[in-house]
């Protein structure tokens, strides 16, 4: 099956799911919310604000009318002023007329001109004249106190317009109009109103006063809006006194027939309106705009809130990253062993104590199955090898050829008695070899050991001499099968054989401090050790192989001279209990 | 007729020897020889065998090599090579100076098939 490379993509996304649900959700609908908070409240504020700053306007706009009003009113509250209109009306004022007390009315018109006099010093400065337009007789006559460079003069005047400013009062009974006069001078304001005889209930003629504009729009002149805004003033007629912004006409038509909100193209604007005298205060407020600065406000709180979650971002991969790197390694050391790399040691650098601990146990684990699965080659090879050895160890069927031989010479000899005790010992032979036990006493082995030598004294007749020396103590030790015969043998194709002289095998059993020492000695032809390290001598090696096999720390020693003999000395540790039941329950099988 | 009888091992001699004595009776002259400078002595001494049995296995000195060393000075011996297991296919297949190469241990039918070849028993030889 092919496993996939990396899995941890899966992994590292739900990680990174996990972190948006947990942090970048919540701070999203946090920041929502908060915003769509701050917009309303934004747009309440600005309208509040918008609200009061038009009840402002009005409120000083009403006041400054008021007082223009109020001297509007002046023919009303003395009843000389009116006189003195009345007699305008009969036209008693002009020069051809025929007066009926010239004393009364030049009192009169003096009393008159002195009070607006009076009045144009006392109001504000911004009133530059008064003038009345009597009907009747006295019509096409103005009677006029203006304010000039030079000062306030009096004059009678001839008024054309009065057809035309009646036009516009006859309208509103005998109110105040305030307008801009299309033929009048365009900074200036003008007052309207028709003074009637109150005993009569006849016309007398109009009264007009004119202010400066700057003193109307002083008030609205501080007044500052927004860029796609607009601020408007129109005055009874709805002519434009003052506007700033925008003035789009849709738009005013909008506000003026009481729409609180319109839109013009693409853009939403809100209008406000205030009647001040029968002039129109408007207000039209883009929305746009509003939302304009909010949406800067809201640009700069969503760059801190990204620079926010960048940050937390970063901080959070930095974080997850030594996490990640951890869960990486110690995945790829379990694809590791998964592959049989028991060697492979997994490393995670700068990992938190619970990830090395993981670590540790997965390189552990490997180690551990390491050891395991070679304890259990170890021991099955040690099994396979003791048996192969045990099988090799066998006698060497050369033996057995020459000892037959032998045996048909004695029988053709007639030497029927000598035949018989090699055929006895050629079965002891065999009984020894055909034992179940892999363990002998030394005692047994070295019975074994005579037998071999007796057989071979049948074909070597006295060229070969044996001697065995055997310490008590050390002849009841266990020692691995057919230990000492392959080096008895050895004595004898190595060191006498090849050669025509005799030999003396000495066999000897001892033992040296908790050591069994076993010694095979001969006189034979003997060797150059070096030979050993170049070509150890098979029947040597195999003996080593098997006593290490039964028993850890067996050693031996060779010691050789050429024309002088070998000796092999086997040394094998006295083993504890614990060691020996082992290796008699091998011993059983 | 003299046969000298060469092997290492007493008892293949005597073996040897017996049979041999069985199958030719007692009129030839035996000699055992317990190795290649025996062999020579016995030689030197009695001059050439009329039959020589030579061990292959030998130590010191092989039976082919005393054949080579022997067969100049015994032009007219019969040379009977005995082979153990110790032959070696390499030392089969060598050229072997000897007239008969036998098999140890031989049985008497075998022994006599040789000795007809040798010219030692009447009858024809198998070979």
């Amino acid at each position: 099956m092919q496993r996939r490379k990396r899995p941890l993509p899966g992994f590292r996304h739900v990680h990174l799911r996990q972190f948006l649900i947990s942090a970048v959700v919540p701070i999203l609908v946090l920041s929502i919310i908060l915003s769509s908070y701050y917009l309303s409240q934004s747009l309440n504020i600005h309208k509040t604000s918008s609200s009061d700053m038009m009840d402002t306007a009005a409120s000083v706009l009403t006041s400054d009318l008021s007082e223009i009003e109020q001297i509007s009113f002046t023919p009303y509250l003395y009843s000389d002023i009116e006189q003195i209109m009345i007699y305008m009306y009969n036209g008693y004022l002009r020069d051809d007329s025929d007066a009926p007390a010239a004393l009364k009315i030049a009192t009169l018109e003096t009393n008159y001109t002195m009070l607006f006099t009076k009045m144009l010093h006392t109001s504000r400065q911004k009133i530059q004249a008064i003038t009345f337009y009597p009907f009747g007789v006295g019509y096409t006559d103005s009677y006029t106190i203006s304010r000039s460079a030079a000062g306030i003069r009096y004059a009678q005047v001839e008024a054309s317009a009065v057809g035309e400013l009646y036009s516009i009062t006859e309208n509103y009974d005998t109110l105040p109009v305030f307008l801009q006069l299309d033929s009048g001078d365009p900074d200036t304001y003008t007052l309207l109103r028709t003074i009637r005889d109150i005993d009569t209930q006849k016309d007398l003629g109009i009264l007009r006063i004119d202010i400066k504009t700057d003193l109307i729009i002083d008030c609205i002149h501080s007044v500052t809006v927004t860029e796609r805004s607009g601020l408007l003033l129109l005055d009874a007629l709805g002519n434009q006194i003052y506007a700033i912004g925008e003035t789009d006409s849709r738009l005013i038509e909008m506000a003026l027939s009481g729409k609180t909100e319109g839109r013009c193209g693409i853009h939403l604007y809100q209008f406000e309106v205030r009647d001040i005298k029968g002039c129109r205060l408007i207000h039209i407020c883009s929305v746009d705009d509003v939302l304009n600065s909010f949406v800067d406000s809201f640009v700069i709180i969503l760059g801190v809130i990204l620079l926010a979650y960048t940050m937390t971002f970063l901080l959070y991969r930095k974080q997850s990253a030594s996490s990640f790197n951890s869960i990486e390694a110690i995945l790829e050391a379990i694809r590791q062993l998964q592959q049989g790399n028991l060697d492979y040691q997994c490393q995670v650098h700068d990992g938190k104590e619970e990830y090395q601990v993981i670590v540790d146990a997965v390189n552990e684990m490997g180690q551990n199955l390491k050891a395991l699965i070679r304890a259990e080659a170890d021991a099955r090879d040690s099994q396979s090898r003791a048996e192969f050895m045990a099988l090799q160890s066998q006698i060497n069927p050369h033996f057995l050829y020459n000892t037959l031989n032998g045996f048909i010479a004695l029988n053709r000899m007639g030497e029927s008695k000598q035949l018989e005790i090699s055929i006895l010992q050629l079965t002891k032979l065999f009984r020894h070899i055909c034992s179940r036990s892999d363990a002998v006493t030394v005692d047994q082995e070295y019975q074994f050991a005579s037998q071999y030598l007796q057989l071979q004294q049948l074909r070597f007749d006295d060229r070969i001499a044996y001697h065995i020396d055997l310490e008590g103590e050390a002849s009841r030790q266990l020692i691995p099968k057919l230990i000492i015969q392959p080096l008895v043998e050895n004595s004898i194709v190595h060191g006498m054989e090849e050669s025509d002289r005799p030999i003396e095998i000495t066999l000897r059993a001892y033992i040296e401090e908790d050591t069994l020492v076993l010694v095979i000695e001969d006189t034979g032809v003997g060797f150059d050790l070096s030979i050993l390290e170049t070509s150890p001598r098979v029947g040597l090696k195999n003996v080593m192989n098997r006593l290490e096999l039964f028993r850890k720390g067996s050693r031996y020693e060779v010691d050789s001279t050429p024309g002088m003999g070998t000796l092999v000395r086997l040394m094998i540790p006295l083993t504890d209990d614990g060691q020996e039941a082992e290796h008699e329950n091998t011993a059983c099988r | 007729m003299k046969i000298l009888l060469v092997d290492d091992e007493r008892l293949v001699r005597i073996c040897t020897e017996s049979m041999l004595r069985e199958l030719l009776g007692s009129s030839p002259d035996f000699a055992q020889a317990s190795g290649a400078a025996c062999a020579q002595e016995w030689i030197n001494e009695h001059g050439a065998p009329d039959l020589c049995f030579v061990d292959y296995k030998m130590p010191l000195c092989n039976g082919v090599e005393l054949i080579r060393k022997l067969r100049a000075d015994c032009p007219d011996t019969k040379w009977v090579l005995m082979s153990g297991y110790d032959m070696t296919p390499e030392d089969q297949s060598l050229e072997i100076p000897a007239d008969q190469v036998l098999s140890k241990p031989a049985s008497l039918e075998e022994l006599a098939e040789v000795l007809k070849y040798c010219g030692m028993m009447e009858g024809e030889g198998r070979w």
